[in-house]
């Protein structure tokens, strides 16, 4: 489905009739237009909730990285770690050709030995900003953490 | 597999029984098996206890049992050389009695119909077929350890190695527990006494927050001696669900008095308390299997755990990663299916070109308003496609949509969408914060929309958030992590959620991970402080669990793969969670050593069905530690149990049941291939050459220490060689024993010179000349004098019986012999140094002088010089370089000898 298809069966959705005369039925809802808009799309659903949410808490609490401390709603929602002084956002990551271990390094990103394609990677608070700049990060996947059961 | 496990079955005894005694389940499969080779069909109301105890008397093989083997395995008693088993005997009329008395029986004491009788071993199968006698259940060594669990899974019978070739607790695997809660120092972790017998050998706690890593690693505490182990004493997670979880898989029971000892007691422990995120379960994967390896243990790995964001079709990196890297022989992964079985958190929808919209409301029903929680919401949709996503806040009391955030297109970009809703609250409205993802996920190329909905601040029961979703002529899958979805009796395009398709992500959808569901064997206990307790998650014994997650996956394979005890089970606590003391209501024991007292209590949830199956997958490990993930599976459709339950399995099996209630007690021994041999087992060979080592024949597969892969190998390199077979049906044998190999050196090459006619190898032993390729008779010094043309080499032989052999020589002797010698001199030795003495003959013993030329072979003269002879001797020193030369003596008569001397 194209999307000039999508945008109309969107119009042509706008307004509904129910079909079932059982239940209740829902109002006329306002029309409020679509979003198609491109944004980095190296990140996974769940790491670009956490870069937005951390960026409102970086905005809200006007300071730099360097010296931010999450939130405990961050904390929790995004499994951010606290070890040896410094908090750090886990994940997994696939590289490209312009990868440079060194640059990892150099921003203290600590990651496991790659699995096929994939890495684990861990990655200091204060370093993720510029973790998201690199070049050689062909995707990098955040996930909620798990619940046990 | 599947046909050799069916024959297998065949030492599996499982006899009908009378309704009215309480019977160990068994696999229906296993009794046809039964009945049909062994022909008892006119045995009949006996315990399955009282039927192995007849089997075992009818053995004849090696496995038959001394009579105090049987004593003590049966709790028999022996009076006056008689065995006896001391039995519960329920009769059709009291007439029988008198027939068991004239039959050897000892009556003892009786209640209606049953009696108490000391039965003759040699007269229990005779007996059991009497038409007055209803049922036989002779006395089972019962264990102070024994427990629902085990008994509906038949562990019992795996410990006390009924049928099977031994006893089996776990030992020599590795049970690694991926979890949070974990008391290291519960004596359920000990041996079967619960004071020594340590066996937690290493923890990793992800979340300390300072401490030293595991190598590799780079956050979390490594503890890896038991003492650092029992210092630490506990995680920093003050709850139970790991000691829980651990005590299920392989608790040992705390020691005497307890009756809850787990599954693979003698089994190693590793404990990760991991921080919950996927790379840190994965890496704590990485870490226990790197254990194992170090140890050279098979290992089972426990994840009760899961969660709702992914896609749910086996594709998530974790799954990928897992089913790629961390599955083979002797590595397991078992996870829980979930406790959604009730939750209606899965929606799928179809769209057409006229059904192009649908609503769901998010509901919160574990929350007093059921509309104020915090979830996120995962939609996927299929590869190349794509939908609108958009969330509404709804009045259901006015009816009216109060705010809405617009439509996120999903395709081929990637979108975040952020903002603040509002109802329409006059005096204070309530936010609901929504966030918008979208994107093509890499894994799996499927179009994906990621939502969270805080509506946490909502105060009214009737402002919900309502997703809506719009397509055409494709599908959308989507869950709630932490909610439902409802229509709220609203009608079409308003849909609810379902509770198919609960089967979470990590412990339930992984292609290779076993995902296991939860069914009911226990629902009611008294607890410690006697109280009457019922289970909250109420069903009947056998039954399901309500809340065990069903299947299928996104992409319609059947999950979970199996069913086990996990509402409600009994195991250790942590002794620091304040949630269980001797009063709560669900403690139900204690072990009390000194001042501390360790408590075991009830939990339910598919997270103690894992560790169950774990336990379970730990005991097939000793009997066969290169079982696979696909073996696994194979047994369990196989062997599960199936009642009335379950019904009827289907071929492609259960959403709910897998296939089946698990059924620990298989005799997977029998389906191994004995250990092969080699030929030969020790061999020598000379460098450079090889020897052929040869396995047993006649098998699907071979498998050498050197990564061989055919039954025969040529090997040319010192080691020691051992092989595995597999048989047809997938197994492997032990490995054989070991073949030595070795390769000795070879002596170096030799070099030949030549004096002359004269071949002098460089080797001083070990000769044997050859000319023309062939073997010169007794040539096997160093020297050899040619006297026929010809290719000569020389073969040397070193102590090992290596050889080595020199270039080829051609060689015609020369012409120049003996010219003259008739005068009787002599000259010695020749070949020479240099130094050649002169011998006169006695006839000529008044000689006194002669002169002597050298010629060398051109003719030229190179030494002349009169002889002196001294009794009849006379010696010359010739300093020439090494070659063949002619010596010639004259006197003044003439000529006395000429003559070839070599000169070495």
């Amino acid at each position: 489905m194209n999307i000039m298809t999508s945008n109309a069966i969107l119009i042509c959705s706008i307004i509904f009739i129910s079909c079932s005369s059982n239940g209740k039925v829902l109002a006329k809802q306002q029309v409020k237009g679509n979003i198609e808009k491109n944004v980095e799309s190296r990140n996974s659903n769940f790491a670009k909730l956490f870069i937005n949410d951390l960026k409102k808490e970086l905005n809200k609490q006007k300071i730099s990285i360097n010296k931010y401390k999450p939130s405990k709603q961050l904390i929790a929602n995004y499994g951010i770690q606290y070890f040896n002084g410094e908090y750090f956002v886990q994940g997994f990551a696939t590289t490209n050709n312009k990868f440079n271990q060194a640059e990892l390094n150099r921003l203290k990103i600590a990651t496991r030995r790659p699995m096929g394609n994939e890495m684990t990677i861990r990655i200091p608070l204060k370093s993720f900003l510029q973790f998201l700049e690199l070049q050689g990060i062909q995707y990098f996947e955040m996930n909620p953490i798990a619940d046990i059961k | 597999m599947k046909k050799i496990l069916l024959i297998n079955l065949i030492g599996f005894v499982a006899f009908p029984a009378i309704s009215q005694e309480k019977q160990l389940a068994i696999n229906p499969k296993s009794i046809q098996k039964f009945a049909s080779i062994n022909d008892s069909k006119n045995i009949r109301g006996i315990s399955p206890s009282t039927a192995f105890l007849i089997l075992d008397l009818k053995r004849t093989d090696s496995f038959r049992l001394s009579d105090e083997q049987l004593i003590d395995k049966y709790a028999l008693i022996k009076k006056e050389s008689m065995i006896y088993a001391n039995s519960f005997v329920t009769l059709k009329n009291h007439s029988a009695i008198e027939q068991l008395s004239k039959s050897g029986v000892l009556i003892g004491t009786t209640k209606g119909n049953i009696i108490t009788a000391l039965i003759p071993i040699n007269k229990l199968e005779l007996l059991s077929s009497n038409a007055n006698i209803i049922y036989i259940q002779i006395g089972e060594n019962v264990s102070p350890t024994m427990d629902n669990a085990r008994t509906a899974t038949n562990v019992n019978q795996v410990h006390t190695g009924t049928s099977l070739p031994k006893s089996y607790f776990g030992e020599g695997v590795v049970v690694g527990i991926i979890d949070g809660g974990f008391d290291y120092t519960h004596p359920n972790f000990y041996n079967s006494t619960g004071t020594s017998g340590y066996r937690v050998k290493r923890v990793w706690e992800q979340n300390a927050t300072s401490g030293t890593p595991p190598t590799g690693y780079s956050y979390g505490r490594e503890l890896t001696t038991q003492t650092a182990i029992l210092a630490a004493q506990r995680d920093a997670i003050n709850q139970s669900h790991g000691t829980h979880v651990a005590g299920i898989a392989a608790g040992a029971g705390g020691g005497a008095a307890t009756t809850y000892t787990g599954v693979a007691s003698k089994a190693d422990l590793v404990f990760v308390s991991t921080n919950m995120s996927d790379p840190g379960v994965l890496e704590g994967i990485d870490y226990i299997q790197n254990y194992a390896a170090s140890v050279g243990k098979p290992c089972v790995i426990n994840m009760s755990l899961g969660k709702h964001i992914g896609p749910h079709d086996g594709t998530s990196t974790f799954d990928k990663i897992c089913d790629s890297f961390f599955v083979g022989e002797g590595r397991i992964l078992v996870g829980s299916a979930g406790n959604e079985g009730n939750d209606n958190l899965f929606l799928g929808k179809t769209f057409t070109t006229i059904d192009t919209s649908m609503f769901t409301f998010v509901s919160f029903p574990n929350l007093p308003l059921g509309t104020n929680g915090f979830t996120y919401v995962d939609v996927w949709g299929n590869v190349g496609d794509n939908f609108y996503v958009g969330v509404h806040v709804y009045n259901t009391s006015t009816n009216t949509f109060e705010d809405a955030t617009p439509f996120l297109y999903n395709g081929a970009v990637s979108g975040i969408y952020s903002h603040t809703l509002y109802d329409n609250d006059f005096w204070s409205p309530d936010a609901c914060l929504v966030n918008i993802t979208t994107g093509i996920d890499p894994n799996n190329s499927k179009p994906r929309a990621t939502i969270s909905i805080n509506h946490t601040a909502q105060d009214d029961n009737y402002r919900f958030a309502l997703i809506e979703i719009k397509a055409a002529s494709t599908q959308t899958k989507m869950w709630a992590n932490s909610a439902v979805f409802t229509n709220n009796s609203y009608s079409a395009p308003v849909l609810s959620g379902t509770s198919n398709s609960t089967v979470g992500e990590l412990g339930g959808t992984g292609k290779n991970m076993i995902s296991v569901g939860a069914y009911t064997s226990k629902n009611s206990w008294t607890s410690f402080a006697s109280s009457p307790q019922t289970a909250p998650a109420y069903s009947a014994l056998g039954a399901i669990a309500p809340f065990s997650s069903k299947g299928p996956t996104a992409d319609g394979r059947t999950k979970p793969d199996i069913a086990a005890p996990g509402n409600i089970l009994a195991s250790s606590v942590n002794r620091f969670d304040a949630n269980y003391t001797s009063s709560s209501t669900r403690t139900v024991s204690g072990v009390t050593d000194g001042t501390n007292t360790w408590w075991f209590g009830m939990m339910e949830g598919t997270s103690m069905a894992a560790p169950m199956t774990t336990g379970i997958i730990a005991l097939w490990l000793e009997m066969y530690p290169d079982l696979t993930p696909n073996q696994v599976k194979s047994i369990f459709q196989s062997t599960a149990i199936i009642d009335g339950f379950t019904g009827t399995i289907p071929a492609s099996g259960s959403n709910t049941w897998g296939r089946g209630k698990i059924n620990a007690w298989i005799n997977l021994p029998a389906a191994i291939p004995p250990k092969p041999s080699i030929s030969p087992i020790s061999t020598s060979i000379c460098d450079g050459a090889s020897t052929t080592l040869s396995a047993t024949s006649g098998y699907a597969a071979y498998k050498w220490s050197n990564g061989a892969t055919l039954s025969n190998i040529s090997v040319s390199t010192t080691g020691y060689f051992k092989v595995k077979v597999t048989n047809t049906a997938g197994y492997n044998s032990p490995w054989s024993d070991s073949a030595l190999v070795t390769v000795n050196l070879n002596p170096p090459a030799p070099t030949i010179s030549q004096i002359v006619d004269t071949l002098i190898s460089s080797a001083a032993v070990g000769n044997q000349w050859y000319r023309n390729g062939t073997i010169v008779s007794g040539a096997v010094s160093q020297k050899y004098t040619v006297t026929t043309p010809g290719d000569y080499k020389v073969l040397v032989t070193n102590s090992f019986g290596c050889s080595s052999e020199s270039s080829t020589l051609n060689l015609i002797p020369t012409s120049i012999s003996k010219t003259s010698n008739t005068s009787g001199f002599s000259i010695y030795p020749n070949p020479s140094n240099g130094n050649i003495i002169v011998s006169v003959p006695h006839s000529l013993s008044n000689t006194t002088s002669a002169s002597a030329k050298v010629y060398d072979l051109f003719g030229r003269t190179v030494h002349q010089e009169t002889l002196s002879f001294r009794n009849g001797e006379a010696t010359l020193q010739l300093n020439l370089p090494c070659a063949s030369y002619i010596i010639e003596l004259k006197d003044n008569e003439g000529d006395l000898l000429r003559e070839r001397i070599i000169i070495y």
